[in-house]
């Protein structure tokens, strides 16, 4: 599904530019479940957002499927980026003046689905995630497991084949971080592909690979 | 809450700190305050500040109300005068003075280039009645008024310090006007100027002899000016008054009837004029840039205290009560007014001599406009206003309680705040609104009257004016033999084409009310009044000006009898009297004259450039002459060329005869339009001002929202959506304000039209294409503003958006 040829990141800085990545090479095949670990400063973080076809200020080839995204134009990259791709931050990203309805209704609406469609989504959705008595809350009256949990649902709601989780536990206690790593493990049951970041070892485990870091340098896989 | 100068000085320092808000928001307060201030200097001078005389109140004009005018000023017989003074028990004093703008003038020799001045005829009363003495001398009285002792002249401030170098020797000096010496007797003070700023010397109304207008008693040419007694209003003054002319109806019925009531209104409204309207709609337009200009503050002032959220929540975790938050703010803004309010007052003094110099010619006092104690008082209360507005509310918003009450409503404080933005936003466009009415409906207005066909060419017109008055010229044949004259002088000069001239220039007024008396089938029938007048021209006129001949012919200089008198009149009243027939060759009776129609003018716009059209009718200046005479001379290429070969032309007729206005007839056409034109520049400022500053409030306001929301706007990102996406609700954000202001400023805007109505020509104040039109060009430019860094938000970069957070 993924195939990273050679991609190196840098920023400029004086003398020298520094470099975040280097001659990174890494696969991910589709259905994988692969954990990114790494000390501070590694590159994890950057990888993602190459990954997640954030950033396309890298140098290399970037492969999803057949497309070389290091050669789509922006419009077509985002296309793409909106087609297969969900996202889960470790500080959540809710959206503060929307309710949780509201929240996982938004990637649908930049998707084109029909109103009355999301509508049946997003009420399943409620329904698949255990949230329908929450659905009306905002985001400040719930806990962080909460809101972490209608992230997830969010990120997946549009069905991307991708799911790129950036420390998503970072923020939970032990307890809470347990059911979204569990629920990770379903959604990759159920076809996700999931590339995650984490320092925890344990959430490591959840997954089938361990990508690792240092220095921007692909250190072990 | 208690303040002492610790805090303020924390306060200026904390300004200090930001010198980048501190210099815009004081910048747009002191234009703000500043234009309000300035404008309010014309109004507390031209309107409020009390006329130089004693006890200004109490002085009135005394005028005719008539059932089919309305009422009628400047319209007494010196015998009606007589008898209603006499009568007039209400005023302790009414007097009369004779003044013409334009025609009321003496020709001056003797201190040096020939002038034509503007002369005052007064009685004897006139500077009792106002209660004011000269500065230098004396003024005359009733002693002076009479022939043989009314030799003398008072000079205004103005003429003395020109032509007399403010020499308290001229007193006692003699001047020669019209062949005759008069001695100076006073110099009068230099903010007296009546009846009009344009008044130069002050002369004895005994001076106006039978030969110069007819004293009789159908014939009302002087103007009054009474003091009420005590106590007394102006409608008891005209019931009394009434009462007079009543009886005076009753014994001269031949001349009076139809002059028997009264009309009596303030002095001040005579001076004043109808520019009180104009002035009053310019207040409230500065007075919505100053509110646009505030609200602009308060946006800065709101965005300024949600980016110190954290500082509030130290002050308020330390102890700090939500009043003492409030005061904290409040004192930034207390010390923003304070010092915008002084430099607004700085820019108004500034503004003060541009003003002055923009307003001679064009509004009343324009000379005394200057800053007094109660101009500064209004930019003080400009001051406690902007402060009300720039502080309180943002203050209010600013030291909310944070952490509980948005973790109750489940809704972040910054969304408030946003609420508080947009409506202020909204204020902002429909005050932008309010004025782009104006702006659009004055700007047609303006353009409209400036393409008015007036009926003539003044292109390649040269005009000039002359007064025959005085020594030879009292000779009819004189005059008559010069005026010729000078007609072939001047119409050898190489390239002038046409050379003709009358009593008056179009648009300057009408002419003379004569009667006339229709022949039909060898008999009288009815009898109609040329509704602009009678016209006093020269062979040549029509040409000069190119007004057209549509039958007949004009005069020529064969035109020189009495016994049948040759007259041409306009399309207005032959298609009026003659409907069905041909007009040449019809017949009036003048007095006792017969008169015949020898041709049919096109209409011509006389009165001014507003006023349509309507009837009248002209007479060979020849045979009914008059001393005021304005020449046209068309040229071939431009009328500046020719300007100093037509003074030669008459100096080698007469050195001492002044040539008073010459210059390009274009000039006084662009002068019978200056007001408006005055009018609409300044509306017209205002309103791009207007404008301006609501597309800053729209821009500040918006990219405060983008850097507010720039973490939203990467998940919207991460999430999916388009630049497009990103910008199309950025911007919708804004506009719904703006439309909802945009609304608000058109409803408003038709609730106060009718103010705007008499200063408009030929534009409704409704005009909805006009309103359309100032609605579309606030919502285009406020989209303009809301795209600019709506684009800036499409283009955040996602990554870093949620990494800063």
């Amino acid at each position: 599904m993924i195939r990273l040829v050679n991609v190196e990141k840098s920023v400029p800085t004086r003398p020298s530019p520094t470099f975040l990545l280097r001659q990174l090479n890494l696969q991910v095949q589709a259905g994988e479940f692969v954990t990114i670990m790494g000390p501070s400063g590694a590159g994890k973080s950057t990888l993602l957002a190459i990954l997640g076809m954030l950033d396309s200020e890298h140098t290399g080839e970037y492969w999803f499927g057949d497309h070389a995204v290091h050669a789509l134009a922006p419009k077509a990259r985002h296309a793409l980026a909106r087609a297969s791709v969900g996202f889960v931050f470790q500080q959540y990203h809710l959206l503060d003046d929307l309710t949780v309805a509201e929240n996982l209704d938004v990637p649908l609406g930049y998707r084109n689905v029909p109103s009355k469609e999301r509508q049946a989504i997003v009420a399943d959705t409620l329904d698949r995630f255990r949230m329908v008595g929450k659905k009306d809350l905002f985001p400040a009256q719930l806990s962080g497991g909460q809101q972490q949990l209608v992230a997830v649902a969010r990120a997946v709601i549009a069905k991307p084949p991708l799911l790129l989780a950036d420390e998503p536990t970072g923020n939970l206690h032990s307890e809470q971080g347990r059911k979204i790593m569990e629920l990770f493990r379903r959604l990759n049951e159920e076809g996700t592909t999931i590339v995650q970041v984490t320092h925890s070892e344990e959430n490591a485990r959840y997954g089938h690979r361990i990508v690792r870091l240092n220095d921007g340098w692909l250190s072990g896989d | 809450m208690s303040l002492n100068w610790r805090e303020v000085r924390q306060a200026a320092r904390a300004l200090a700190r930001t010198p980048g808000f501190t210099l815009v928001a004081l910048s747009t307060l002191a234009l703000g305050i500043g234009a309000s201030t300035a404008i309010f200097t014309v109004v507390q001078t031209v309107l409020l500040r009390e006329l130089p005389f004693d006890h200004p109140a109490e002085l009135v004009q005394v005028g005719h109300l008539r059932a089919s005018r309305g009422p009628v000023f400047g319209g007494f017989s010196p015998q009606d005068f007589e008898d209603v003074r006499a009568a007039s028990g209400t005023l302790t004093s009414l007097s009369s003075y004779f003044y013409t703008p334009g025609l009321g003038t003496r020709n001056l020799t003797g201190l040096g280039e020939p002038l034509n001045v503007a002369a005052v005829m007064a009685d004897g009363r006139l500077f009792g009645t106002l209660g004011v003495s000269a500065v230098q001398g004396r003024t005359f009285d009733a002693a002076d008024d009479v022939p043989g002792a009314n030799q003398v002249v008072v000079l205004s401030d103005g003429f003395w310090r020109t032509h007399f170098g403010a020499d308290p020797a001229a007193v006692g000096r003699t001047v020669q006007m019209d062949g005759q010496t008069f001695r100076i007797i006073g110099v009068m003070p230099p903010d007296f100027a009546f009846p009009s700023a344009e008044a130069q010397v002050w002369l004895p109304l005994s001076l106006v002899t039978d030969n110069d207008v007819p004293h009789l008693r159908q014939v009302r040419w002087l103007d009054t000016v009474g003091r009420l007694a005590a106590g007394v209003t102006p409608e008891e003054a005209a019931a009394q008054v009434s009462g007079a002319m009543a009886r005076l109806a009753r014994d001269f019925p031949e001349s009076n009837t139809d002059w028997d009531r009264a009309s009596v209104r303030p002095l001040a409204d005579q001076l004043i004029g109808n520019v009180r309207a104009p002035l009053m709609a310019l207040m409230a337009a500065v007075g919505v840039v100053f509110l646009i200009a505030v609200v602009n503050v308060a946006h800065l002032m709101l965005a300024r205290g949600l980016g110190r959220v954290r500082e509030l929540s130290i002050r308020a975790a330390l102890g700090a009560t939500r009043a003492r938050l409030v005061g904290h703010l409040l004192l930034e803004s207390a010390v923003l007014a304070t010092v915008g309010s002084a430099l607004g007052l700085l820019v108004a003094w500034l503004a003060t001599p541009l003003l002055t110099s923009i307003a001679a010619g064009t509004l009343p006092r324009a000379t005394e406009i200057a800053i007094d104690p109660v101009v500064a008082g209004y930019a003080v209360l400009a001051g406690v206003v902007a402060f009300l507005i720039v502080g309180i509310l943002p203050a209010l918003r600013s030291a909310e309680p944070t952490a509980d009450a948005s973790i109750r409503e489940g809704r972040g404080q910054t969304g408030a705040g946003h609420r508080l933005a947009s409506g202020l936003l909204a204020a902002e466009s429909g005050f932008a609104v309010l004025l782009l009415c104006g702006t659009v409906l004055t700007l047609s207005s303006l353009w409209k009257l400036t393409h008015v066909d007036p009926g003539f060419s003044a292109d390649q017109v040269a005009s000039f004016r002359l007064v025959l008055q005085g020594g030879r010229y009292e000779t009819r044949a004189y005059s008559e033999a010069f005026r010729r004259a000078l007609r072939e002088r001047v119409a050898q000069i190489p390239g002038v084409q046409a050379v003709g001239g009358g009593k008056r220039a179009p648009l300057t007024g009408g002419g003379e009310p004569y009667s006339l008396r229709v022949v039909r089938n060898g008999g009288v029938t009815d009898t109609i009044t040329p509704a602009a007048g009678m016209f006093m021209v020269t062979p040549g006129y029509f040409d000069a000006l190119s007004i057209p001949m549509l039958a007949g012919r004009e005069f020529t200089a064969a035109d020189t009898t009495r016994e049948i008198i040759p007259m041409v009149v306009s399309e207005a009243l032959a298609d009026q009297v003659w409907p069905e027939q041909d007009a040449v060759g019809q017949r009036f009776q003048i007095g006792g004259s017969d008169a015949v129609v020898i041709g049919v003018a096109g209409d011509v716009r006389q009165q001014s450039l507003q006023d349509p059209a309507v009837s009248m009718a002209y007479l060979p200046l020849g045979v009914f002459p008059r001393s005021a005479f304005n020449g046209f001379v068309r040229v071939a290429g431009s009328p500046l060329g020719y300007l100093a070969a037509i003074r030669a032309a008459v100096r080698e007729l007469d050195p001492d005869l002044p040539v008073s206005d010459l210059g390009p007839l274009t000039s006084q056409i662009e002068s019978s339009v200056a007001r408006p034109r005055l009018f609409t520049a300044l509306v017209a400022m205002f309103g791009t001002t207007a404008l301006l500053l609501a597309s800053l409030g729209v821009y500040g306001v918006v990219a405060q929202g983008v850097a507010r929301r720039r973490r939203e706007i990467g998940i919207r990102m991460v999430l999916g959506a388009r630049a497009a996406s990103v910008i199309r609700m950025v911007v919708s954000d804004a506009m719904r304000a703006a439309v909802v202001g945009a609304g608000a400023g058109l409803v408003a805007f038709l609730a106060v039209s009718r103010v705007l109505r008499s200063q408009l020509y030929q534009v409704q104040p409704t005009d909805p294409m006009a309103l359309t039109l100032a609605a579309a060009g606030l919502l285009g430019t406020a989209w303009l503003a809301a795209w600019l860094p709506a684009r800036r938000a499409a283009s955040i970069d996602p990554g870093d958006a949620l990494r800063s957070e």
